[in-house]
Parts: structure tokens; C-alpha cells; sequence
């Protein structure tokens, strides 16, 4: 089994047969960190620029077991960058351009749908760094130790904040 | 009893059990249907992870043709990633080639053959013989060579344009124009026991003592 150190070095000296084997490490979690942000539309586009941003920047990664907190901080950067653009080329400002939608995947009813679509909508309501916890957390399925890595603070400290987050996204989504 | 405020600063570090196991007393029937609410709310909450989820991302892999760079990129920063023998290898390469590139090259005896009596006989036997047409054309281009390579202002070029100055030198020996770009050369290239010699003659065709 090799080390992720030892696949980007292969892949830096020209071997890419292990294109796969990185991009198996971030692919899944970029793309949902992406639909989570992001209008659905748009995610396909967005995940191939952050893949070859990713590729182009790995002669820059300072730490190879970082690779996915890395991959993720480029993802964010080019989701700025997105509504940059966006903002700029749409004359009028519309909170639903603003909004990701959700695609329910399940067979649910249509007030299930209805129902956790405004919990996403509530998760990204959510100031920072509420709203990123709870995207790594609720959505990518990160536990707290990975969080807390992402976040550069301790398991308690991601915790804490997960817990407020899910309060927060309960209050918002009609808890009383 | 406990309000939903109260609750709701338990909820950020306990669970609805733990709450319900430690608080069990203080919990009236709102507070219990708050806490029932929010139980129903983290499996939707859940829920919604798993959906997200349940689309894997697009199974493609970019062309490697995006990347053809990255060696370049690499090398400077990753040294380490370059394999020893290659390492020693592009090394030894080096030390040949700057061994045998003409840069090092020592002339031991840089005015050999160059005998002033015989260049300054040679200068007065045959100070006004015309040219043939054919000569003149030779003599030109390699004029414009050796000024050619006087322009390119390397010890290389300088060392090509002086044997096409020697050249066209034997052809003129009484050029003046000529005899001040072979000064002029082999004073770039140190020269100077030769350097010396074309003055002499340069001196002696231009009339001076």
C-alpha cells in the first residue's frame, strides 16, 4: 500500500496511473462539499476546475497527509470565486441564484423533500464557521476528529461548535 | 422545569438520552415534546447527509494531457523525488560537458605559427595585389562572418571570428580595417603576444612608426 506521499511524487515524476488512486482520495467529498454549496447545475463544472486546480497545484502541498483539507480549501477558494462571478455578471441580486438546491435521491414524499430542503437552506443561512462544520459534518459525513482537522482546532472545540450548528439549523428549520 | 432556552444549551453538549436520563425530573410535557421534536429533526438531518451522499461524483479522471508540465514544475522544488542515479548521472553529464565545451579550452601556445618578420614580408610583397572576383567574394563573406561573431561579444564567437580574420587577413595583409578587428579579437580573448603582433603590422600598414 502506498503512501500518499509516494502517489503524488509518482505522479509528479510523470506516472499517471495514479491519477485514480489520488483522486479517489478527495473525489467523493469535494463533489458533496460542492452540491452542498453550490447551485446543482453548476457543481460538474465546478468539481472538474477544482480536480485540474488540485492536479496543477500538487508540486505546492507541503504536507501530502493533508491532501483532502488541502483539496477542500481550493474547492472553497473556487466556490469565492464562483459567486465573484456570478455576482458581477447578473445585474439583479436573487437570494434563489444565491441558493443550492437540493435533489432528493430517495423515494420520499413530497413533504419530506420540502422538509429537508429548507434544512439545506438553513445550513447555509448558517454564519461561520457554523455553516462549514456543518457541511463536513451533516453533509460529507466527516466525524469530529476530522472536522477539528479541517477547521485547525481541537475534537471538543468541532464538537461544541457541530451541536450549536445543529441547534442553530433546528431553530431555523421551525423548531420552536 | 426546564425551557426550550435551557434545552437548547443542553442540546450543545448532550444528547436527547442524556438529557432525558440526567434532566429526567425537570422535563414537564412541552419540554418533552421540544426534546421529541428535535430527535425527529437530527434523523431528517441525517437524512439529508445520506441523500447527499447517495450520488457518488462522476467517475472520470482528467487527461493526463492537462498536467504534460508537471516535471518541470516539480524538479526545483522536489529534489528528493529525483532517483540518486539520476541525480549522479545528470551530474557526471555536466562535468563532461563543461570539460569539453571550447569554454575551458587552454590554447598552450595561443601565437604559435604567427611570425611577425614573415607576416610583415608577406605584407610588403603583396600590399596592392588585385583580387579576383571570386577571392572578393570569399573575402566578403568571410569579412561579414567574422564581424558576425565579433557582434555575438563570447569568448566562442570571438574565437571563430579570429580564424576568419586570420583568414582574409592572408588574403589583405595590408588591410587596415582588417588588422583593427584582429587586435581588437584577440585582445577580447587575452591574447596578447598576438594582439601585439597584428598592432605592429597594423601600425607599419597605416604608416606609422
Amino acid at each position: 500500500m502506498q503512501s500518499t506521499q509516494t502517489k503524488i511524487e509518482r505522479f509528479l515524476q510523470g506516472d499517471n496511473s495514479v491519477m485514480e488512486d489520488l483522486l479517489s482520495l478527495f473525489r467523493d467529498k469535494v463533489w458533496y462539499y460542492l452540491k452542498a454549496k453550490i447551485p446543482y447545475d453548476d457543481v460538474e463544472d465546478l468539481f472538474h476546475d477544482v480536480v485540474i486546480a488540485g492536479f496543477n497545484g500538487l508540486p505546492r502541498l507541503q504536507e501530502p497527509d493533508k491532501l483532502l483539507p488541502w483539496m477542500l480549501a481550493i474547492t472553497r477558494r473556487k466556490i469565492q470565486e464562483y459567486y465573484k462571478k456570478r455576482d458581477v455578471a447578473t445585474t439583479s441580486y436573487s437570494e434563489e441564484q444565491q441558493e443550492p438546491t437540493y435533489h432528493p435521491k430517495k423515494n420520499l414524499s413530497q413533504e419530506k423533500s420540502i422538509k429537508l430542503n429548507k434544512i439545506h437552506g438553513c445550513i447555509n443561512q448558517l454564519r461561520e464557521p457554523f455553516r462549514e462544520v456543518a457541511i463536513l459534518h451533516f453533509i460529507l459525513g466527516m466525524p469530529y476528529p476530522e472536522v477539528a482537522l479541517m477547521m485547525g482546532c481541537n475534537d471538543n472545540t468541532a464538537k461544541s461548535r457541530i451541536n450549536r450548528a445543529k441547534v442553530m439549523i433546528f431553530k431555523c428549520s421551525g423548531g420552536k | 422545569m426546564l425551557n426550550t432556552e435551557e434545552l437548547d444549551i443542553l442540546l450543545v453538549t448532550k444528547t436527547v438520552e442524556e438529557i432525558v436520563a440526567d434532566h429526567g425530573a425537570e422535563l414537564d410535557e412541552p419540554a418533552r415534546a421540544y426534546l421529541g421534536k428535535f430527535a425527529a429533526f437530527e434523523e431528517e438531518l441525517t437524512l439529508l447527509g445520506e441523500e447527499f451522499r447517495l450520488a457518488p461524483a462522476p467517475q472520470t479522471t482528467p487527461d493526463p494531457r492537462l498536467f504534460e508540465g508537471r516535471k518541470s514544475l516539480s524538479w526545483w522544488r522536489r529534489p528528493l523525488a529525483i532517483p540518486a542515479w539520476a541525480s549522479l548521472a545528470a551530474a557526471a553529464l555536466c562535468l563532461v560537458l563543461i570539460l569539453t565545451h571550447p569554454f575551458a579550452e587552454v590554447d598552450p601556445k595561443p601565437d604559435a605559427g604567427l611570425d611577425l618578420k614573415t607576416l610583415l614580408a608577406a605584407q610588403r610583397s603583396a600590399p596592392e595585389e588585385p583580387m579576383d572576383r571570386f577571392d572578393q567574394q570569399v573575402f566578403q563573406a568571410l569579412s561579414e562572418r567574422a564581424i558576425h561573431y565579433i557582434e555575438r561579444d563570447t569568448p566562442e564567437h570571438y574565437k571563430l571570428a579570429l580564424a576568419d580574420l586570420e583568414a582574409v587577413h592572408r588574403m589583405k595583409p595590408n588591410d587596415t580595417r582588417l588588422l583593427r578587428y584582429l587586435v581588437l579579437t584577440c585582445d577580447s580573448l587575452g591574447l596578447s603576444t598576438r594582439k601585439n603582433t597584428y598592432q605592429k603590422l597594423l601600425d607599419n600598414a597605416s604608416g606609422r612608426p
